[in-house]
């Protein structure tokens, strides 16, 4: 089972295969569009930023780059 | 009273790339560790017999490199235990193992070394033999009040305190 870490703006959120699993979208996807995250209307400067993500502890993704 | 203990670090770097064969020591400072609450009877068998069982965990004879013992005393629970920028590992015994503590205070009169967006850093873990550090963990007290339980949470608060 991965684990992840994904690092945001508004704070961390750590899930892993089975919890995604139950999400309309993938990790991947989440790091395509951060605005998956946000409420429908969110304003713009209030959207979530993901800085980094990272799968078993180790990067995954960040500064845009998979890594 | 309370036992303290400081040692002396030193690094080979002539190792640097791998234990060689050759030695070139260099000095590296050195750790203090404390042991609260010692008793008479624990005080005249530490000056009897030494701390051997402390200083199986604590020293490390290695090629690359080695932690040792310089002086272990008993000494009143108000006296020094170094020098006031230096913080100590609390040592204590708990269900069959040695605990090491220490809160660095990154904010405090002498300052400190970590990011100043860090107040405090906590480091625990279990001593195990010749040095060796197990369940290490680290957290970190953020001058916002939030707490990072890990590296990777830590990066994450630094993250949004820049972002703010």
């Amino acid at each position: 089972m991965n684990r992840y870490f994904i690092c945001t703006s508004q704070g961390y959120i750590m899930t892993n295969d089975e919890k995604m699993a139950q999400m309309p979208f993938t990790i991947d996807d989440l790091i395509a569009d951060h605005s998956l995250l946000d409420d429908p209307g969110t304003p713009e400067n209030k959207r979530h930023k993901i800085f980094f993500v990272t799968k078993n502890n180790k990067d995954y993704w960040e500064f845009g780059e998979y890594v | 009273m309370k036992l303290v203990i400081d040692t002396q670090i030193a690094e080979n770097y002539a190792a640097h790339n791998g234990f060689t064969g050759e030695y070139r020591w260099k000095y590296k400072g050195g750790n203090t560790y404390v042991v609260d609450n010692i008793t008479p009877a624990q005080q005249a068998r530490i000056e009897a017999e030494g701390t051997p069982t402390l200083a199986a965990l604590i020293e490390d004879n290695g090629d690359s490199y080695r932690e040792y013992i310089l002086s272990a005393r008993v000494v009143a629970d108000t006296a020094s235990e170094g020098e006031p920028w230096e913080t100590p590992f609390r040592l204590s015994y708990v269900n069959g193992q040695w605990i090491a503590t220490r809160t660095i205070d990154n904010k405090g009169e002498y300052g400190g070394c970590y990011r100043r967006e860090i107040s405090t850093k906590t480091e625990t873990y279990v001593m195990g033999p010749a040095g060796e550090r197990l369940n290490y963990e680290a957290s970190y007290v953020l001058i916002n009040g939030r707490i990072a339980r890990d590296q990777q949470e830590l990066q994450c608060e630094l993250e949004m305190m820049e972002d703010a």
